[in-house]
């Protein structure tokens, strides 16, 4: 059963496969596209099918862990690469952290899947997008099942890669290409980190396996203090300590790149340029996350080093702050949401950093559920009003796209925490946790974390008021397409009139499953809290960290501020902008341009233009005027060149022997006879000292 | 009996006015008898050794060696006399074509 | 002093003062003179070194023959005129001045080192060294190397006078 395991990574890479080649595969253009709008949902839920199909024998598998060889029919020991001492083998770790994630991908995955197959339909790309979305699916699957750090890394980087394709898909707009360089280039930072954190990975313990069926893996190992040879690492404290930590923080730095932490979460809004499902699914549900995975995997060192979790937890707050503030003044629908992954995904390295891993993973999958949900929904509502994002150029939709309104007033409310849907739950279990930090400041964590829970409500009532309350704030009937790309051709009815039409069954069937999802995904629960995750999360038990006792007195006093908290951000969102109903907007134009507030938060607390001046303006000039002029011009370019004229300089000298007179040439002889002579004298054996 | 190195000192100082001839005079029939002197210089230098040795091979080069500088001198001539009728000057300095 | 002695010293003065002469007379013409009583002090020189044929083979070929060529020529290009044009701005004078120096340094110390390895030969038993009987027996016999060579040179001596033709030659028409 588990041999074929390797059916879930590489049905995706079948599909990839297909939709890459659909254009030679059939000879109709429609055809092809019939055929890849059906391969590539069906691969994915295939896969989850697969998944789910293992999942008993996973769990009835020694330590709720099997391994399987990722390629097909091969056995997990199959080697990928062998030389000196280092090992790295093409298998899968099949263990309740990994089979998790693969069914949250596939199965949110496929969702937006059928999804995309409809809003993408008039879209002149549609083959390359679903080979890019497959594609997609393939690495995140690598990354999650992978044995070890390389190929979970591989993943890494392929996720990466797809990002960059699909956010950079309508490439003819020089910003979408643009905003495809700035996440790559940005996640690339931090693979610095997981690099080196690989690397030293395998210094300390001698292999790159997260687990391995002869107790080997780096994980097992950090858990009893070893290295792969079983020399106790413990026992030099000097220097196990502060090696952990560095490995921890460079892991982390990693995970800071992919998953949008300060100060690297530059990239995320940018990444809105990408087609809507492309936010849902990576920048939502999926790719971000995977620093969270990788945090939640290594999990066992990071509990080793007291340090690196107060880093992880003090960034993942501040980045939940500032997400949350900065999408307080956000007019763009994806923007507000783009911030509000910022903003969760802080909550989730903040549970990471209080050693509360469970509840970070539980918030992963209640974050995917609600954030596809929104992010989809915002896709119909921009599909509904012919491209428009702005959402001061919306309003009073509720009465013309009841169903979306609906599905978007389940998201909103499931983020905001409000009981019972998921996002209570599992938003509540993180700071439930914070009020308990093992290591100090748990009622600062758990103050600031609240205050950020208010701010979560108050924009996303914000988001629904402006968008379906109020009064609209636009034509009905005169709305000017804003084709983005490539679109080829218009539904007519709705080109002919311009009107606001509520989207296809096709797109809204996957949101009713993930509003479904968003109510009841708080049964989970007990399944992250249980013994299910024994095995492959660590506890809190090294040395002085200790589940802490709660500062505010308990999970129920937690619930009642939480729930007045959220419902009070909700209400004053509402106030505020029943108000403002010509607009939309709280504050008057001029008095945007001077409120101090406004200003910070509208320029995104300075990093972009921070970082523009650092690394573009000032370090464009360092790499031209100094690196490129004065190393490379001047001293390598110059030593050659320089090599070259000092040989012509000597040949230029030298070449005043060739005088052409022949009296100096015999004259040239003499000197060589004189030479002779005196070197004989010199070394001749037959002189006599007279 | 004349003791032989003051032979071979004075076919050395003949030698070496032959040598310093051949560098400093410019019209090529003169560095040409220049050379003549070295050859007898040489000459001395095979008799004088030659009668040392009590053989007659010293004198034996030099039968061979005076026919070729016969010959040579011939020949070296010749081209003299072609270098002149090119140039219409006879200084060794003028034939320079092999300057840089 | 021995007459030897006395006699060498006289020709040796004789010798390096006409050489010294060559080199340093202007006109071509005195220089070939002169050089012709260096071959004269040569000959001598073997005559006292008991090579006889070759002291009369010398005054004929060398001063007969050679020298005569040499002022045929010297005539023929008509150069009466000494060397009157401009010594190139060269270092070629002192150089050469003070490398000869060197070099008779070197040759008169190395003399004065060297330490010649056998005794030398008795005068009366290198009487007849150089006579015409014993050159000859040298020259032909089939035990000494020196037969191929004689032969050889004639073809030389051919081959210098086909080549000396060809050189003088005007341009063939």
């Amino acid at each position: 059963m588990l041999s074929y395991a390797w059916l879930i990574v590489w049905l995706p890479l079948l599909g990839f496969a297909h939709n890459a080649f659909a254009g030679f595969l059939y000879k109709d253009p429609k055809a092809a596209k019939n055929a890849v709008s059906f391969v590539a949902p069906f691969v994915v839920f295939a896969s989850f099918l697969v998944a789910l199909v293992l999942l008993p024998a996973v769990m009835g598998a020694p330590e709720h862990r099997a391994y399987a060889g990722f390629l097909p029919f091969a056995s997990p020991d199959s080697p990928w690469i062998k030389f000196g001492g280092f090992e790295v083998n093409f298998a899968l770790l099949l263990d309740p952290l990994s089979l998790l994630m693969t069914l949250i991908v596939t199965g949110v995955g496929g969702l937006i899947h059928i999804y995309a197959t409809s809003y993408m339909e008039t879209d002149k790309e549609f083959n390359r997008f679903f080979t890019y979305f497959n594609l997609f699916i393939f690495m995140m699957l690598l990354l999650v099942l992978g044995e070890n750090f390389l190929l979970m890394f591989v993943g890494w980087e392929g996720v990466g890669t797809c990002s960059y394709l699909l956010i950079s898909f309508w490439y003819t707009e020089t910003a979408n290409a643009r905003a495809g360089n700035k996440a790559f280039i940005v996640n690339r930072v931090g693979d610095v980190g997981f690099v080196l954190g690989m690397l030293a990975i395998w210094s300390v313990f001698g292999t790159l396996s997260f687990f391995n069926a002869h107790g080997t893996g780096v994980m097992q190992l950090a858990a009893q203090h070893l290295d792969i040879a079983g020399n106790a690492l413990g026992d030099l404290k000097l220097w196990f300590a502060p090696a952990i930590t560095t490995i921890c923080i460079l892991l982390f730095i990693g995970a800071a790149g992919k998953s949008a932490q300060i100060p690297l979460f530059v990239w995320l809004p940018d990444a809105m340029a990408g087609p809507t499902p492309v936010s849902a699914l990576i920048h939502a549900a999926t790719m971000v996350t995977a620093g969270v995975v990788m945090l939640t995997r290594c999990s066992w060192l990071f509990v080793q080093s007291t340090t690196a979790l107060q880093i992880v937890a003090w960034i993942g707050l501040a980045t939940a702050v500032l997400g949350a503030t900065i999408g307080l003044v956000q007019n763009d629908i994806k923007r507000v949401l783009a911030y509000s992954t910022i903003s969760q995904l802080g909550y989730m390295f903040l549970a990471c950093g209080i050693g509360n891993f469970r509840a970070a993973m539980f918030h992963v999958t209640t974050h995917a559920f609600f954030k596809a949900l929104l992010f989809l929904g915002s896709g119909a509502v921009i599909h509904s009003m012919h491209g428009e994002q702005d959402m001061n150029k919306m309003g009073g939709l509720k009465k013309l796209l009841p169903k979306t309104w609906l599905l978007m007033f389940i998201g909103t409310y499931a983020i905001a925490g409000i009981f019972p849907l998921a996002g209570f739950w599992s938003k509540d279990s993180i700071l439930d946790s914070a009020a308990s930090s093992p290591w100090g400041s748990g009622l600062l964590l758990y103050g600031i974390g609240l205050l950020t829970a208010g701010m979560t409500a108050f924009y996303m009532n914000r988001m629904m008021w402006k968008t379906f309350y109020t009064e609209a704030r636009f034509e009905d009937g005169k709305l000017p397409s804003l084709a983005h790309g490539n679109e080829e051709h218009h539904d007519d009815h709705a080109e002919a009139t311009g009107k606001v039409h509520e989207s296809p069954p096709t797109m809204l069937l996957p949101l009713y499953v993930l509003a479904f999802l968003s109510v009841v995904g708080g049964a989970l629960m007990p399944l992250f809290f249980g013994s299910f995750f024994d095995t492959t999360i660590a506890k809190l038990d090294v040395g002085s960290l200790k589940e802490g006792t709660s500062v505010i007195g308990g999970p129920l006093v937690g619930y009642l501020l939480s729930t007045i908290v959220a419902v009070a951000g909700l209400a004053a969102a509402r106030t505020l902008y029943t108000q403002r109903q010509q607009t939309g907007e709280l504050l008057a134009p001029d008095r945007k341009r001077v409120n101090p507030l406004y200003r910070i938060l509208a320029a995104k607390w300075g990093f972009d233009t921070l970082y523009d001046v650092l690394f573009i303006r000032f370090g464009g000039q360092f790499a031209t005027k100094i690196l490129w002029r004065t190393v490379d011009q001047g001293l390598v370019d110059g030593t050659i060149s320089g090599l070259a004229k000092l040989v012509g300089g000597l040949s230029e000298v030298g070449r005043r022997v060739q005088t052409g007179y022949v009296r100096n040439y015999a004259l040239g002889m003499l000197v060589g006879v004189v030479v002779i002579v005196i070197g004989l004298l010199a070394t001749w054996q037959n002189l006599s000292a007279h | 009996m004349v003791p032989t190195h003051y032979y071979l000192v004075l076919a050395g100082i003949l030698f070496t006015i032959g040598v310093i001839g051949v560098l400093v005079k410019r019209n090529p029939i003169v560095i040409f008898m220049c050379v003549e002197l070295m050859l007898n210089a040489a000459n001395l230098t095979f008799v004088a050794l030659g009668r040392h040795f009590g053989q007659t091979n010293g004198q034996m080069y030099v039968v061979f060696a005076l026919a070729v500088a016969a010959a040579e001198v011939s020949v070296g001539l010749g081209i003299i006399v072609m270098m002149f009728r090119q140039k219409e000057t006879i200084d060794i300095d003028e034939v320079h074509l092999l300057k840089y | 002093m021995l007459a030897p002695t006395i006699i060498f010293w006289i020709l040796a003065l004789l010798a390096i003062s006409s050489a010294l002469m060559v080199v340093l007379a202007k006109n071509p013409v005195r220089s070939a003179l002169f050089l012709v009583i260096t071959f004269l002090a040569v000959a001598m020189f073997y005559i006292t070194l008991s090579a006889q044929f070759l002291a009369a083979v010398q005054i004929m070929v060398y001063a007969g023959a050679i020298m005569v060529l040499f002022l045929f020529v010297i005539m023929l290009l008509n150069l009466s005129a000494p060397e009157a044009l401009k010594e190139k701005g060269t270092l070629q004078r002192p150089v050469a001045a003070i490398l000869g120096a060197i070099f008779i340094t070197l040759l008169i110390f190395s003399q004065a080192l060297l330490e010649m390895p056998t005794k030398p030969a008795l005068a009366n038993e290198v009487e007849n060294l150089g006579t015409v009987q014993t050159i000859g027996l040298s020259l032909f016999s089939p035990k000494l190397p020196w037969l191929f060579p004689f032969e050889i040179t004639s073809i030389l001596l051919l081959v210098a006078v086909i080549g000396a033709i060809i050189l003088a030659k005007r341009k063939l028409d």
